[in-house]
């Protein structure tokens, strides 16, 4: 006999326990563990970074920077476990090619050299490229730092650090593992730092926003992207995540500045989002990116190299950006597409500008002789769009493949922007050779208005 | 400094919130030696022939805890509606996953239906005794629909299991083992458990698959299905991570659990209906039968012992074509469409020229009060009139 209240039974479970709805779901399971994930991280940072900011209010000078030392290789070493050797390595070789070249002029292009030579071996035959790539930022950072040292030490702006000042600079945990470049003269300066009001503020919006990004970037995003479909609004969204994934590290880097001390300066918003989400002109999103390091190169490379022309120096930019990152595909192959992209928008712009003598050029107009104010807005409009497609394009191959921690393969970076049918370089292309075009239409008008 | 310790207050609040169970579950639950062993041989897929035949032979013990413990008495296993012998014996090792399987095999009749609303077969002849109880007959074996069925069900008993182990309102899951994916912290407590999928699958198998004996070729075709019904959530679920670092490096990684929404687990079995294969079965003299691909003969689908391979764990196979649905039919378990509502200018399946299979259709017309001549006013809200519309709805015949 079978009791007929079994069905009963069957009925009483059938509850809505469980996630009916997306975003409960997305809550449990994605923005709580991101949240938690993040914290752990941040009071790792920011415990140390306010440890260095209680030292430096203090005011025992050696001790601070011999502590400063010390944390910065805990912090490493938190993060990054063994690897932490080849950061310290690494600084210690530059100390000494800074104590052999101090005095003969050649500190920086001798620093360059050393410091390559070091991560290529490293990165070709001695480290694992995950472990590398988990690193890549960090020594980045140092190549940076060394390297302007090295520089501004030939250029008579600074006397040679001792070792302490020096291992201070480079390690300090306050800028060591995300952390923006800071020229050392910034870093003496941080020791003296007083807090105000306004750095509080700036500490509490900027977590706000990282934490903000770290979400968009890690739960809300990710749930849009389908990997079977190749469409445009995949790419963008899917550069999105990206892009908001550099946000974040960009806005832990300045609460960790901040709480370090550095103060409240163009230099140390390290990145305007705002520029790059609607892009005036690629240049403009080149430089919004990453504010420090725009910094270094444009003190380090551009203005060293700009005897030679724009071209040449927009272009030793972006090797010497290409080159910092390293035996890469990947990141490359994205700044040199920035550089085209760039490039062929401001030549593009230039002749348009005078051709329908409309203040449309990359660059705002200072003085110039422009006429017609009707096509101003629309074409920068139009800029802004194509830019935002350009971006989208420039960033679909940033995604959760599993080959991210190692840096992504050639064949990620092809075959992304094969399925994307190669729009952003045939754009540059088209751009190149209608700027060709436009060029030879002004001076044949040029000649007409001569005669 | 007061940052850092409000820092430290928000974490302890998250760990409360988000984690504590699962956290307190595996230290408390790990037990090491041989259940070790056993939990990492349950993990690991095997062909689906070995749950009807090798069940009795891994009993498998939920690790740190009784069964009896969540209230519930075994006699639960014996009140729901017809479970064969070696389903209660299944059962009778966690009875408190009874309710669970129930509400998941619910929810995948749910969705199963929102899916083929509009089609001829709108799995309205799905429900819990097709795969749950008795073997009973509403829907002719070894069809299209019946293995979309057995999908539907163990994909949804595995999908309620494992969110029901992961909000630890289960102590009878299993634990996690050590994640071997690098994460953010030293130990890896609020990365979720992408293994709760695991283990509560290895049951929703056992239980779901008892009911099947190998030993027929439907049997074993249904076996192969709620196969594919699992995989499904694995093809769309697993722990993603995404790198944080400066300039693209990977110093941080963020990891959260994809747990695939149900609603997109049932549009890609709805997308495997479409694409279902057709088997055939070849008998040896022996008795011994095996289930072969219709069109590539050399692929075995299911081997009956020995070789355990399983080609196209992907693939949705029938054995046998199915009725139109268009005419009522008990037997083949066909409701027929009439008196389905259709749409004139439908695509495909909800056109009424296909639904209603030529009969033709009744419309009916009735008045409905819509607003109409709506105008903005000053200041600032929109005025609308009511007016009767006539609209129409239309029915198979």
């Amino acid at each position: 006999m079978e009791p007929d209240d079994s069905t009963n039974y069957q009925d009483d479970y059938y509850g809505d326990e469980y996630y009916d709805d997306m975003f409960e779901s997305t809550l449990h399971y994605c923005i709580l563990p991101v949240i938690a994930q993040v914290t752990s991280v941040f009071l790792k940072l920011f415990g140390l970074a306010a440890i260095v900011s209680i030292l430096n209010q203090l005011k025992w000078k050696k001790l601070t920077l011999s502590l400063d030392t010390t944390l910065g290789i805990l912090c490493a070493f938190l993060f990054y476990q063994s690897s932490t050797l080849f950061i310290v390595i690494l600084v210690v070789l530059s100390y000494a090619v800074l104590v052999l070249f101090s005095s003969s002029g050649k500190c920086g292009p001798a620093m360059i050299l050393v410091n390559l030579a070091f991560v290529f071996i490293c990165e070709l035959l001695v480290v694992s490229p995950e472990l590398w790539h988990q690193i890549r930022g960090t020594i980045i950072l140092l190549l940076m730092k060394t390297t302007s040292v090295g520089f501004d030490i030939d250029a008579g702006v600074l006397v040679p650090p001792d070792i302490l000042l020096f291992s201070g600079y480079s390690l300090s945990p306050v800028s060591l593992v995300f952390g923006p470049f800071v020229t050392l003269p910034d870093y003496r300066r941080s020791k003296d730092s007083k807090f105000d009001k306004k750095t509080l503020i700036s500490i509490c919006s900027s977590l706000c926003l990282a934490y903000l990004t770290v979400l968009i970037s890690s739960c809300v995003l990710p749930s849009l992207i389908d990997t079977s479909s190749y469409t445009l609004v995949q790419a963008y969204v899917t550069a999105m995540s990206f892009r908001t994934s550099h946000y974040f590290v960009s806005y832990t880097s300045q609460v960790s500045a901040l709480i370090g001390g550095f103060q409240h300066s163009e230099k140390f918003y390290v990145v305007q989002p705002s520029k790059v989400e609607i892009p005036k002109s690629m240049a403009s999103v080149a430089v919004a990116w990453n504010l420090p390091m725009h910094y270094w190169l444009k003190t380090y490379v551009y203005k060293k190299t700009r005897s030679y022309g724009v071209f040449v120096a927009a272009f030793m930019t972006y090797a010497a950006s290409s080159v910092l990152h390293g035996l890469n595909f990947q990141l490359p192959a994205v700044l040199i597409s920035i550089f085209i992209s760039s490039y062929v928008e401001a030549v593009f712009r230039e002749e348009l500008s005078v051709l329908i003598s409309s203040c449309v050029g990359v660059e705002r107009c200072v003085k110039c002789n422009h006429t017609n104010k009707v096509f101003r807005t629309p074409v920068r409009a139009a800029f802004v769009v194509i830019n935002i497609l350009q971006l989208a394009y420039l960033g679909v191959m940033f995604d959760s493949d599993p080959s991210q921690t190692e840096g992504y393969s050639w064949m990620n970076t092809l075959s992304k922007w094969n399925n994307l049918y190669w729009y952003g370089h045939l754009l540059c292309g088209l751009g190149f050779f209608s700027s060709q075009l436009l060029r030879l239409v002004n001076r044949k008008e040029e000649h007409k208005k001569q005669r | 400094m007061a940052i850092v310790l409000l820092k430290l207050v928000l974490l302890l609040v998250v760990t409360e919130v988000s984690g504590s169970e699962i956290f307190n579950r595996r230290l408390g639950g790990r037990r090491l030696g041989s259940d070790d062993e056993e939990i990492r041989e349950s993990n690991s897929y095997e062909s689906p022939t070995d749950a009807g035949e090798n069940w009795n032979l891994f009993v498998r013990r939920p690790v740190g805890e009784t069964t009896r413990s969540m209230g519930l008495p075994t006699e639960a296993c014996q009140m729901v509606n017809g479970l064969t012998r070696k389903q209660k014996a299944v059962c009778a090792e966690s009875p408190a996953l009874i309710p669970v399987i129930l509400q998941g095999i619910n929810k995948a009749i749910k969705e199963c239906q929102k899916q083929f609303d509009s089609r001829r077969w709108n799995c309205s002849s799905f429900d819990v005794n097709v795969v749950f109880g008795k073997k009973r007959k509403p829907q002719l074996p070894g069809t299209k629909e019946r293995a979309v069925i057995h999908a539907f069900a163990s994909a949804g008993v595995v999908d309620v299991v494992a969110q029901s182990c992961y909000a630890g309102n289960l102590t009878a899951c299993g634990m996690c083992p050590s994640p071997n994916a690098r994460s953010m912290g030293p130990n890896n407590q609020w990365g979720l458990c992408s293994d709760n999928i695991v283990d509560s699958a290895t049951f929703a198998k056992r239980l779901l698959d008892a009911r099947e004996n190998s030993y027929t070729p439907l049997s074993a075709l249904n076996l192969h299905n709620n196969h594919v019904g699992r995989e499904t959530i694995y093809e769309l679920a697993g722990k993603t991570c995404r790198c944080h670092g400066q300039s693209a490096s990977c110093s941080v990684q963020t990891c959260w659990h994809a747990f695939p929404h149900f609603e997109k687990v049932a549009k890609k079995l709805a997308m495997k209906y479409d694409m279902a294969l057709l088997a055939v079965e070849s008998r040896k003299r022996s008795g011994q039968f095996k289930l072969l691909e219709a069109d590539q003969p050399s692929k075995r689908l299911v081997r009956h012992k020995g070789n355990r391979e399983v080609m196209e764990v992907t693939h949705l196979y029938y054995l046998n074509e199915s009725p139109s649905y268009c005419d009522p039919d008990q037997d083949r378990g066909s409701l027929g469409t009439r008196g389905r509502r259709c749409t004139l200018s439908g695509d495909k399946w909800e056109n009424c020229e296909f639904l209603c299979c030529g009969r033709g259709y009744r419309t009916e017309q009735f008045e409905e009060l819509v607003d109409c001549n709506c105008t903005f006013k000053f200041c600032c809200y929109v005025q609308c009139e009511k007016c009767l519309e006539v609209k129409s709805h239309h029915y198979c015949l």
